[in-house]
């Protein structure tokens, strides 16, 4: 019974079991399907995200960055030095006959060269043979070199002087499997993967080894990744020690070996390899990292500079040679001792390079990424002013305005004449900035971001934001011009207190600390006083000239304090450059450029940004202002750039010095160049230099080495000259007879006396009051003239 | 090359290119005081850089090839950028594009840089009042005609 009972229950046990074991293995059946389903699904996917990733990474080709194309036509300004020195960095040989593209032959003073072919934006430029000669300073004939037929105009396929990929935020300088030097790749076997030309994908042993050297180390040491593995982690997956990601990218490994041949992966490693940091920028890849550190192509490497390279794939910031100099030179030393044992290198390579300084040069080997401050620039403008997908093309080329007869003048002159200004100054440290442009054009013609234009970093020409100091004078000025003053109406440089509610009350002075009484309008531009201008500029209003720095072209907010109408605002060397493009284009607002046109790798205009246009400012006001600006320079304070510029270039400019002289500046601009000058120091802190003795020296020294043109200011409908006396007896500053325009109107039928300071009545001191006295006596003053 | 050869084949467009750089030279310098003369000087029988190439514009703007002209003008204002000729072609090659306010602010360029050349001033006021009408502002395209009438 009990039996019974018992196996009646275990006969229906059993087939319970039996069914629950059928159910099971229906079910693990099922599973196990679905799963191996799911892993193929995944696989496949995974698959296919590779693969889209390698095909579209192997064929990324970078944009080419060309400089802007030399025009040579009879009567240019230009010597056969500088033809060579351009024809050199385009990259043409001499060649005895001049026979090929490509090819130039010099004699003395008549040069005979071969174009290249060349797209741009207007057509194909075809390859011609042209003979040049110059006498003295100037092109004196161009000529077809077969024919002898005279030529107008040549232009000359432009210079490489850069590459980079436009959507991504990062350099590369691709190369193939030939550009790899053998003593990379087996460097590189040797010290990341010494089994990569077997293993497929994975290396088991490599793993194991790792596991033990790190159990015993107690923590991790040594990785087991394939050079396979690491590419996918840098393709696609974050840095997290996950064993997902593990997994994950073991099978990516796999899959990449399936499809892809050991060259091409070993070549798509050395192009994404990451490499360190560049400012913003990430550095990626040998070709990349050997200009960047190096400032050669890899093929030109030494074992030494090869070892440090590959030692640095540990940990690019951990290893920076520049950051942590003695980390990463022990770091090469253990390459190089890897390097000797897998005779990659002799013993004598080995001694050699065992010896090597680190270096980390800032000397220069080729003209390719010479520019990085001008091509920050480019990168910023393609990202402002072209879309996104405009920009997918591959091997995109980018035309620029980069001239670099005026790019090597300025870094030059920069470099030098900083280093001069220290030892005058006895102060080491001083760092500064430039940007030229065409100044009808808005073209930047060459832009320095520091005193060493090949070291990386911080971009003064863009990224410095300073007091810009008496350089906003002149949009004081303009306002005043264009709100009823005239060049001699009479204003008091006299002191001022002025008092706002819960602040300090603010005592400004002049730089000489004198007040010099009642003067004209152009003087107190031109002698740059502090105290008339404060006067001007709230007899006038500080929104409205905020709003005219505006109209100039820097379009941002700033709050209308007094202290603006003496330059405490902060601005970019490149804000200043666009504010004065306006002025000396005659009031007409251009936006500037460093791109004439991006085409595609089969010569498609992908969009042009070209010259436009706008008034901003009335020519006739503008024309008055300029006219001001040049007596800055003849008889203000910048007299002294006549020792650089001579008289009849007739340069209109202006000097700027902020608080403590930490910011030294000069803006100025000839018939056809504008150039914004700053000279201080990263730290802020006190420069001894005025505009004047900083900014302005480096201003001097590079338009004096180059070809300008005088300025010309075409006179606007309307303006009238008179002669003007400003009633003041003869002395160092002033000359007591001086011929100004004037809008029609508005010339002054009388005298103008000036009085001595002391004769004067005393100021107002607080501001508002100093408004109503003041427009009432301008009101008065001015009424005399009318 | 091919603009300059073009150029030099005979062309009476390069005579209307020379033309207009002597009509610059006798008025686009109107200044006082005077200045030191630097406007190219076409040499006898050659177009001067800028002369060629503004021709070739023009020849691309008859054609209605108005982005090539533009890009050309652009090279041509880089080797003579006071030549208010230059920027009043640009004028025209705004206005056969359709931008009419761009065709407005170049011819404005052009005047501000044609001194006392009262033709090419009467030539801007004409553009610009036919910008004005194709932007259907009549007030202002009435009033630059008058001052077309009164530039003479």
């Amino acid at each position: 019974m009990f039996k019974k009972k018992k196996s009646a229950p275990g006969k229906g046990q059993k087939k319970k079991i039996k069914s629950l074991r059928s159910a099971i293995t229906t079910v693990a059946i099922f599973v196990l399907v679905l799963s191996s389903v799911a892993i193929i699904f995944y696989a496949n996917y995974l698959d296919k995200v590779i693969r889209a990733k390698f095909d579209g990474k192997r064929w990324s080709i970078p944009a080419v960055v060309y400089a802007r194309p030399l025009e040579l036509y009879p009567d240019l300004a230009f010597t056969p030095d500088m033809l060579e020195e351009e024809l050199q960095l385009g990259g043409y040989r001499k060649d005895q006959k001049a026979s090929a593209p490509g090819g130039y032959d010099r004699k003395g003073n008549v040069m005979h060269l071969v174009t290249r072919d060349f797209h741009f934006s207007d057509g194909l430029e075809k390859s011609a043979g042209v003979t040049v000669e110059f006498i003295g300073q100037r092109v004196a004939a161009i000529t077809r070199t077969d024919t002898g037929e005279r030529l107008s105009l040549a232009r000359i396929d432009p210079a490489r002087i850069g590459s980079f990929h436009p959507r991504e935020h990062e350099d590369r300088v691709v190369l193939t499997r030939t550009d790899l030097p053998d003593l990379l790749v087996k460097s590189l076997i040797a010290v990341e993967d010494q089994h990569y030309y077997i293993h497929f994908g994975v290396d088991p042993l490599a793993i194991i080894r790792a596991m033990f050297v790190n159990l015993r180390a107690g923590e991790t040491v040594q990785g087991g990744s394939t050079l396979t593995q690491q590419l996918v982690k840098n393709f696609f997956l974050n840095n997290q020690r996950t064993l997902w990601r593990k997994i994950n990218e073991a099978i990516m490994a796999v899959l990449l070996e399936m499809h892809y041949t050991k060259d091409e992966i070993l070549t798509a490693y050395a192009n994404e390899i990451f490499l360190g940091q560049d400012g913003g920028r990430a550095v990626h890849g040998f070709g990349l990292a050997s200009q960047f550190y190096f400032r050669r192509d890899v093929k030109d490497l030494s074992p030494a500079q090869v070892a440090m390279l590959i030692g640095m794939i540990k940990g690019p910031s951990y290893y920076d040679p520049r950051r942590n100099e003695e980390r990463c030179l022990q770091r090469r030393q253990v390459v190089l001792d890897m390097m000797r044992a897998d005779q990659v290198i002799t013993e004598e390579q080995y001694q050699t390079a065992k010896a090597a300084r680190l270096e980390s040069s800032d000397t220069i080997m080729s003209g390719f990424n010479r520019y990085p401050a001008f091509l920050e620039l480019v990168r910023r403008q393609l990202d402002r002013d072209y879309r996104e997908e405009d920009l997918t093309g591959d091997g995109l080329k980018i035309l620029t305005t980069l001239d670099p007869q005026v790019q090597m003048k300025v870094e030059k002159h920069l470099s030098a004449t900083i280093s001069t200004l220290e030892k005058r100054t006895g102060r080491k440290g001083l760092e500064g900035a430039v940007i030229v442009s065409s100044r009808d054009g808005g073209e930047i013609l060459a832009l320095a971001g520091g005193r060493y234009p090949l070291k990386p970093g911080f971009n003064r020409a863009l990224d410095a934001q300073r007091p810009i100091g008496s350089l906003v004078k002149p949009a004081v000025y303009l306002t005043a011009l264009a709100n009823g003053y005239t060049l001699a109406t009479p204003v008091d440089d006299v002191a001022i207190t002025l008092a706002s509610a819960g602040a300090k009350k603010w005592h400004p002075a002049n730089f000489d600390k004198k007040e010099h009484g009642r003067v004209a309008l152009y003087e107190a531009l031109a002698h740059s006083y502090n105290l008339a201008t404060i006067r001007v500029g709230l007899d006038v209003g500080v929104a409205k000239v905020v709003d005219s720095v505006r109209r100039l072209g820097v379009d941002r907010d700033f709050a209308p304090y007094p202290s603006f109408l003496l330059g405490a605002a902060p601005m970019s060397p490149l804000e200043v450059s666009q504010m004065f493009q306006t002025l000396a284009a005659g009031g007409f607002y251009l936006p500037q450029r460093v791109i004439g046109s991006v085409l595609t790798a089969d010569n498609k205009v992908v969009k042009r940004f070209g010259l436009s246009v706008e008034q901003r400012f009335p020519a006739n006001i503008v024309f008055l202002l300029n006219n001001a600006l040049k007596r800055v320079v003849s008889e203000g304070t910048a007299e002294a750039l006549a020792s650089y510029v001579p008289d009849y270039i007739q340069v209109a400019g202006k000097t700027g010095t902020s608080d403590d002289m930490r910011d030294s500046w000069f803006v100025g601009f000839t018939g056809d160049k504008l150039a914004v000058v700053w000279v201080g120091r990263d730290d802020n802190t006190p420069t001894r230099l005025t505009g004047a003795g900083g900014a302005m020296v480096v201003w001097g020294k590079i338009m004096q080495s180059l070809p300008v043109q005088p300025l010309e200011l075409p006179e606007p409908e309307g303006i009238e000259w008179a002669r003007v006396d400003t009633g003041r007896p003869f002395d160092d500053y002033f000359s007591a007879n001086t011929m100004l325009p004037f809008l029609a109107g508005t010339t002054p039928r009388q005298t103008v006396i000036a009085r001595p300071a002391e004769q004067q009545p005393a100021p107002p001191p607080a501001a508002e009051k100093l408004q109503q006295a003041g427009t009432g006596l301008w009101k008065t003053i001015r009424s005399w003239f009318h | 090359m091919k603009t300059a050869s073009r150029i030099l084949a005979w062309n009476p467009l390069w005579i209307v290119a020379l033309l207009c750089s002597v009509n610059l030279l006798l008025h686009g310098c109107a200044a006082k005081p005077p200045v030191r003369e630097t406007v190219a000087r076409p040499p006898a029988r050659e177009a001067t850089a800028a002369g060629s190439l503004l021709a070739s514009a023009h020849q691309d703007v008859q054609a209605g090839q108005f982005n090539r002209a533009e890009a050309t003008l652009e090279r041509a204002i880089r080797v003579e950028p006071r030549n208010a000729w230059l920027w009043h072609e640009m004028a025209q090659v705004k206005f056969g594009q359709e931008d009419y306010g761009q065709a407005v602010q170049f011819c404005l360029k052009a005047n501000s840089l044609a001194g006392r050349d009262s033709t090419l001033i009467r030539q801007n006021w004409l553009l610009m009042s036919r910008a004005y009408a194709k932007m259907g502002d009549m007030d202002k395209a009435e009033q630059a005609k008058m001052k077309a009438g009164a530039a003479n």
